[in-house]
């Protein structure tokens, strides 16, 4: 796999992994 | 104004799930791998993440916003919701018209997009079965013609009655009871499904030809080849994010309107795009793609509806345990596009709930005798005219391409501009995180309703240039073909039905301040 697909793609997996945890885990501890 | 008890989400969990699994659906798994493809890869993804950041986001929370006050109102359905948005500055008379355009626009997507939708989700189910009794395993027959025998056989209509009873039923119980409990089980069982298969697509190796592996299939989705970029893929590529995100439809708002009048719209609508585009970027570009890639090659991967139906099929028919992966591939699909029909057919429901004071199990029974007779001529055109799909591309060209975007316009509008710097105040009111004021000014009043007219400008330029949006032209959209024109001749007289439906809710709902043209109904 070429380097600006492999960092195209890890950027984009890396922010969306990051917003479903973050926004997870920020409305369970809102829902306790 | 009547007043009813309206019925409120159990659990936070329990409405992220069920507010992702309306967003998640078959665009996700079926539309968006397909677009990618065609349109340039890595390209593709450059205007898709800008209309997400720029139109999808914004308009998320304005969906979410409509819906939480018009539901404090009592209403679930759009026009009502927006005719409170734009009541004040524009005065309840000119409101009335504008809601029920928006309203109208949200009927005709309720009940046209399912007339193809659910034969999708009933194909679906239809091939689960088919997977796991090896209905496709016979190397005799192309998985081609395997489709075409499978559409143009009337028995297998079946799987899409089935599929609506059971949406029917799901409806029927209730938010918490239904749609929420049905979204705990389903959705769960979409992340787990596609982290299965993304395994197993990236474990295959090169079956076939040293030069056709997962991993270039997903250097082909992630490499940024600008030259194939075009007007037309960025186009496609904003469409797409209407597509998955469900948004210009009514039923994000529909959703929202069970919510209590404090409660979050900020983090939760950020958490719905997050898990949607996890579902679609993350699971959706790596399962189809990958496995497409490395059995067929490059060429393999551009077919637009044949990608699930057809291509992938026909790997699973040459891969170690396909009965098995083939049927948890569409089971998948139809889990996800269970989740999104089943806010639509909400949306109707609580029309005749609302409207029309119907009780739910009747509504629920009342829909399903409507999408059984819309659905019918999508199901009986191909059984006809072996392979034929022109009035499906006709209300799709309509209804699933303009009407969303249109709807959206209107929705983003009505709320940035007519309403002003208000809904900054509606949307952060109970919301665990805030919208800043740069951010309201820049993205919600300039950015997505400037990107959007863009949009419609450049798409009617583009198609009366002579080109294409999902093989869509305006010359074969215009087509005297007498299932096209039938497909036109149901969309509008679906459009004028629900703005002529819209205008005499919103009527009942306040006849006093539309006489008087003064609002005079306000909660707060």
């Amino acid at each position: 796999m070429n380097s600006s697909a492999l960092i195209f793609m890890l950027g984009a997996w890396i922010l969306i992994i990051g917003a479903s945890v973050v926004g997870l885990r920020s409305l369970l501890k809102h829902s306790k | 104004m009547s007043e009813t008890k309206r019925e409120n989400w159990g659990s936070k969990l329990g409405l992220i799930l069920a507010m992702a699994g309306n967003a998640v659906g078959l665009g996700n798994f079926w539309r968006f791998p397909y677009q990618a493809a065609k349109n340039g890869g890595g390209a593709f993804m450059v205007p898709y993440f800008i209309a997400l950041i720029f139109i999808g986001i914004p308009l998320m929370f304005v969906e979410w916003n409509l819906g939480k006050t018009g539901g404090k109102y009592g209403h679930g359905t759009l026009g009502p919701m927006v005719y409170l948005q734009a009541r004040d500055k524009l005065k309840p008379k000119s409101a009335l018209g504008v809601g029920a355009l928006a309203g109208g626009l949200a009927f005709a997507v309720v009940i046209l997009v399912n007339s193809y939708y659910n034969q999708i989700i009933g194909w679906t189910l239809g091939y689960t079965w088919l997977s796991l009794t090896g209905g496709y395993k016979d190397a005799a027959v192309s998985t081609v013609d395997v489709f075409l025998n499978y559409i143009g056989n009337p028995v297998n209509m079946i799987f899409w009655v089935i599929a609506l009873a059971a949406l029917g039923f799901a409806v029927m119980r209730g938010i918490q009871k239904g749609i929420e409990a049905w979204a705990r089980v389903m959705m769960p069982l979409i992340y787990v499904f596609g982290v299965i298969l993304i395994v197993k697509a990236l474990t295959l190796g090169s079956p076939v030809n040293p030069d056709w592996s997962p991993i270039k299939g997903l250097e082909f989705v992630w490499t940024p080849d600008f030259k194939s970029l075009n007007f037309g893929s960025a186009l496609a590529a904003t469409g797409q994010i209407f597509f998955t995100l469900s948004l210009g439809m009514g039923i994000i708002s529909n959703y929202a309107s069970y919510l209590k009048a404090d409660d979050d719209i900020v983090l939760s609508g950020f958490t719905t795009i997050a898990l949607n585009e996890f579902a679609e970027v993350i699971l959706g570009g790596t399962i189809a793609i990958p496995i497409a890639f490395a059995f067929l090659g490059p060429d393999g991967i551009g077919q637009s509806v044949g990608l699930s139906f057809i291509s992938l099929p026909n790997v699973f028919r040459n891969m170690a345990g396909g009965q098995f992966f083939g049927g948890f591939w569409f089971l998948l699909l139809f889990f996800a596009g269970f989740t999104s029909a089943i806010a639509m057919y909400n949306y109707l429901v609580a029309l005749l709930e609302e409207d029309m004071g119907i009780k739910r199990s009747t509504g629920a029974l009342i829909v399903f005798a409507l999408y059984i007779i819309v659905g019918l001529p999508v199901g009986i055109e191909p059984t006809l005219i072996r392979g034929s799909t022109a009035y499906l591309d006709a209300v799709d060209f309509w209804v699933g391409n303009v009407f969303l975007v249109v709807l959206g316009l209107i929705e983003i509008v009505v709320t940035g501009w007519i309403l002003g710097k208000k809904g900054l105040d509606q949307i952060n009111k109970g919301s665990y995180w805030k919208l800043p004021k740069w951010y309201y000014t820049l993205f919600i009043q300039v950015a997505a309703p400037v990107l959007i007219i863009g949009f419609l400008v450049g798409y009617v330029v583009y198609l009366a240039g002579g080109g294409a949006v999902l093989g869509n032209s305006l010359k074969n959209i215009m087509s005297a073909s007498p299932w096209t024109m039938a497909g036109q001749i149901v969309v509008l007289a679906v459009l004028v039905l629900g703005v002529i439906q819209t205008n005499l809710s919103i009527r009942k709902k306040y006849p006093e301040e539309i006489a008087k043209n003064t609002v005079l109904v306000v909660k707060e």
